[in-house]
This record gives C-alpha cells, sequence and structure tokens, in this order.
C-alpha cells in the first residue's frame, strides 16, 4: 500500500507541468459548466414592470453579471434608456426601504412611461431601466456606458445632489465592480477606476472568471442549489448565507465619518429618537460637497460621462433630482444646493445645441407638487415631475427626429 | 503516463477548489438591506 501510495502521491513539479496542470484546471472548469441545468433569470423590480415598457435591466445584487442576459431589443421600437439610483424609486410615507416590498414601490421612470404613452402619444416604445438602490457615482457611471453599448435612442440620467458630487462617499458593496474593467477597457481616461477601485477579485472576474458558465452563473446556480439540496449544503456548511449587508450606517462606522470630517467629532447630529436620521447626515454630506473639485472621481468620472455622451451623439437628459424644500432651510445646505445648481447650469450651457440637456433644477411649479419623505430627498409622490420629464423626453426625441430628416 | 494522470487530478483538484471557493462566497439572493441611505 506504501509503495503505491509513494508512487501515485510523489510529483516532481516543473514549469512546464504546472502549466500543463493549469490548463487541465481550465479544461475542467470549462466541463463543468456543461453540467449547470438551465437557469431562470432572477432580477428585482420584475413583479412591478410586467406589461409596462419598462425593462428592468439588472440582475439581483449579489451577481457579478449585473446585467441580464436574456433581453433582447424590440425590432422597430425607440428604446429610452434610463440609469438611477434610488431617487426613481417612490414609496408611502412613513415607510422605510428596507422594510417595504418590492411590490409598494413606484417607479419614476414606469410614471413618465405613462405620460409618453398617455399624452404625447409616443408610438411604441421600451424602457431598460439600469435602477439599484444605494449606487453611488461610479456605479451610474458604469451603468451608463453599459446602457450606451446598446446604443439607445435617448438616456435619461439624474444627478443625486447628496453622492454625485460627494467626494467622502462610501461606495456601497455593489457588482457593479465586476463590469468595470471590462466596460472601461475602451475609455483610457477612465482606466485609473479600475486600478483604484476594482478588487483583485473583480479584476479576475473581469478578464478570467466571466468566461466559464460554472463561476459566470454563480449566482443563479447556488440558489437553484439551495432550493434542490438545502439540507444537504448545510450539513457541509457551504450554504452559509453570509452577514446580512446592511445600508444602514452602524455605529462603528461613525468614527470614519469624523475622520472624513463629514460629522464634527460628535455623533450625535445625526441620531434621533437613538436611530441615525438621514437629512442629519444628507446636510453634513452636501456641504462637503463640491463639483468643482478635481482629481477626485465623481467630478472626474462626471466630465469623462459627459465627453462620451457628447461624442456617441445619443440624445441625453441628465436632471437634477428635485429635492425637499426642508433642504433649503439650513443656509450652508442652501448654500450648497445652488453651487451644484449654477455648475450644472454652466456646464449645460457649455452644451447648448449639442445632444446633451441638463436640467439644472426643477421648476418650483414642479417641485411644489412633489411630497417627500421624511428623510427630505425621495419622494413619496411625483406630482407633475413625471409630466416634466415626459415632455422633455418627448422633445429631445423630435428634435433627434428633426436632425434625422434634416 | 503515471505524470498525465496526476496532473489531469491536480487540474481536476484545483478546479474543484475555485469552484468552492467561488460558491462559498456567492451570496445567492439580495442580503442587502436598504434603509434610505
Amino acid at each position: 500500500m506504501n509503495a503505491f501510495l509513494e508512487h501515485w502521491l510523489t510529483y516532481k513539479a516543473s514549469w512546464p507541468g504546472l502549466m500543463r496542470i493549469a490548463a487541465w484546471s481550465i479544461f475542467f472548469l470549462a466541463i463543468f459548466g456543461l453540467a449547470l441545468p438551465p437557469l431562470p433569470e432572477r432580477m428585482p423590480l420584475g413583479m412591478l414592470t410586467q406589461g409596462s415598457p419598462v425593462i428592468p435591466m439588472l440582475t439581483i445584487i449579489d451577481d457579478p453579471r449585473t446585467v441580464r442576459e436574456d433581453i433582447l431589443p424590440k425590432p422597430g421600437a425607440l428604446r429610452i434608456a434610463w440609469i438611477s439610483d434610488s431617487s426613481s424609486v417612490m414609496i408611502d410615507q412613513g415607510k422605510y426601504y428596507g422594510s417595504t416590498p418590492e411590490d409598494q414601490y413606484r417607479l419614476v421612470p414606469q410614471r413618465v412611461a405613462e405620460k409618453l404613452k398617455s399624452r404625447h402619444d409616443l408610438p411604441d416604445f421600451e424602457m431598460p431601466l439600469y435602477l439599484r438602490l444605494g449606487v453611488r457615482s461610479l456605479d451610474m457611471l458604469i451603468f451608463a456606458l453599459l446602457a450606451l453599448q446598446q446604443k439607445p435612442d435617448l438616456i435619461v440620467i439624474p444627478i443625486n445632489s447628496i453622492w454625485t458630487f460627494s467626494h467622502y462617499q462610501v461606495a456601497n458593496r455593489k457588482t457593479s465592480m465586476h463590469l468595470a474593467p471590462s466596460v472601461l477597457v475602451r475609455y483610457p481616461q477612465l482606466w485609473g477606476i479600475v486600478a483604484g477601485f476594482c478588487s483583485p477579485a473583480q479584476n479576475l472576474w473581469a478578464f478570467a472568471g466571466r468566461h466559464f458558465t460554472v463561476i459566470r452563473y454563480a449566482a443563479l446556480f447556488k440558489a437553484f442549489l439551495l432550493q434542490e439540496y438545502g439540507p444537504l449544503l448545510d450539513k457541509i456548511s457551504l450554504a452559509s448565507r453570509g452577514p446580512e449587508i446592511s445600508l444602514t450606517i452602524p455605529a462603528t462606522n461613525i468614527p470614519y465619518w469624523i475622520v472624513m470630517h463629514l460629522l464634527k467629532g460628535n455623533a450625535k447630529p445625526v441620531a434621533k429618537n437613538k436611530r441615525i436620521w438621514p437629512p442629519l447626515l444628507y446636510h453634513q454630506v452636501i456641504q462637503h460637497n463640491d463639483p468643482y473639485m478635481t482629481g477626485s472621481w465623481a467630478t472626474d468620472g462626471f466630465h469623462a460621462l459627459l465627453a462620451i455622451l457628447k461624442a456617441s451623439g445619443i440624445p441625453a437628459i441628465i436632471y437634477n433630482w428635485p429635492v425637499s424644500e426642508e433642504f433649503d432651510k439650513n443656509p450652508a445646505t442652501r448654500k450648497k444646493l445652488i453651487e451644484l445648481q449654477e455648475f450644472l447650469e454652466n456646464e449645460g450651457q457649455k452644451l447648448r445645441g449639442s445632444n446633451i440637456k441638463i436640467i439644472s433644477h426643477m421648476p418650483g411649479s414642479v417641485r411644489k407638487t412633489m411630497s417627500f419623505l421624511d428623510d427630505q430627498f425621495h419622494a413619496a409622490e411625483e406630482g407633475k415631475l413625471d409630466d416634466f420629464l415626459a415632455r422633455e423626453i418627448w422633445l429631445k426625441l423630435k428634435e433627434k427626429t428633426e436632425k434625422e430628416n434634416r | 503516463m503515471k505524470k498525465f494522470l496526476q496532473e489531469a487530478a491536480l487540474g481536476l483538484f484545483f478546479a474543484i477548489v475555485i469552484v468552492i471557493a467561488q460558491y462559498a462566497t456567492t451570496f445567492s439572493d439580495a442580503t442587502f438591506v436598504y434603509q434610505g441611505f
């Protein structure tokens, strides 16, 4: 027996030998992929948008593929791509996003789509929606570039006055960074994002992992395995769900905000009834924002996006999401919000006559019809915002048709 | 022949390790709680 083991368990390694072992690994990884059963796509917001022109384009949050693969553009239909963070998701007053079931969300793009049909009689159109809660500037940039690759007829992107130009933002755990290396490879001015923000695992996934079916569809296949063989996997501890990811800023993170000078040395200002109270933090974040700062990816990414959008020739509407008038009551916050509007106004002026329209602020007549949640940022009711945005989209599409007919 | 089988076996072993590592670190559903930030 010993002689047998000794014979088989001794291996003299060599560089060519290691290369052959690596080649075998690649071969077996490819073979494993053939064993995967057909797996249905899982995505958020699916139930909510059934039968509407809005097509949720993003996968569940833990799926590194990030974008669904089962969508084929409808031939001949106009396509209005919409990129968004939580600003486009409305919920009832007094509710929280964490505890509100998805089927109670109301989506701004969906309301706008309804207006485009009813008021503007827009013919056959689709609205691919790249929406994910809690995304920050870089995710928005990557989603916008992903949407652009599909060559839509128009693209809509909101500006978030809290996070878009925050240079201290903490990027949440988002799988969009798995796609960053392959999406940004076309844009040398953005390569620094890959170097600075993508983890080795994300780079490895982008350059190697995603080419293997068994790795690419890991999130979907794991869900299937848990469903079919959950108890067995539990026994061998492979089914652990990992810690719950929470975006609530836990008390332990407060020192971080203090170090970043976003809190003035005291954690109390962001807590109300022992709960972190979003507006108190939002005020402090806004007061540290600076759209003119260079050398930050929040601003550099924004300028790069404008240049890429302009070069693409695809009509784009960038609108500053309106926030509650409550923010204006704090003079320091108000000053910063006005600074952002002036910055966007200037950028808009520079782009006058181009394919990009920047809406630097919502007209007061629109904002006063909206109702906001207690967090002063998210909306409970869109008021006339849907009408306003539908009209802007319709005008931009009309302008495009006129240009094409000239 | 011995070397061929050993290398194939090692290749299989590493492929299995890669898959297990991948699945052990991939969440299967949105384990994410959004609370307005």
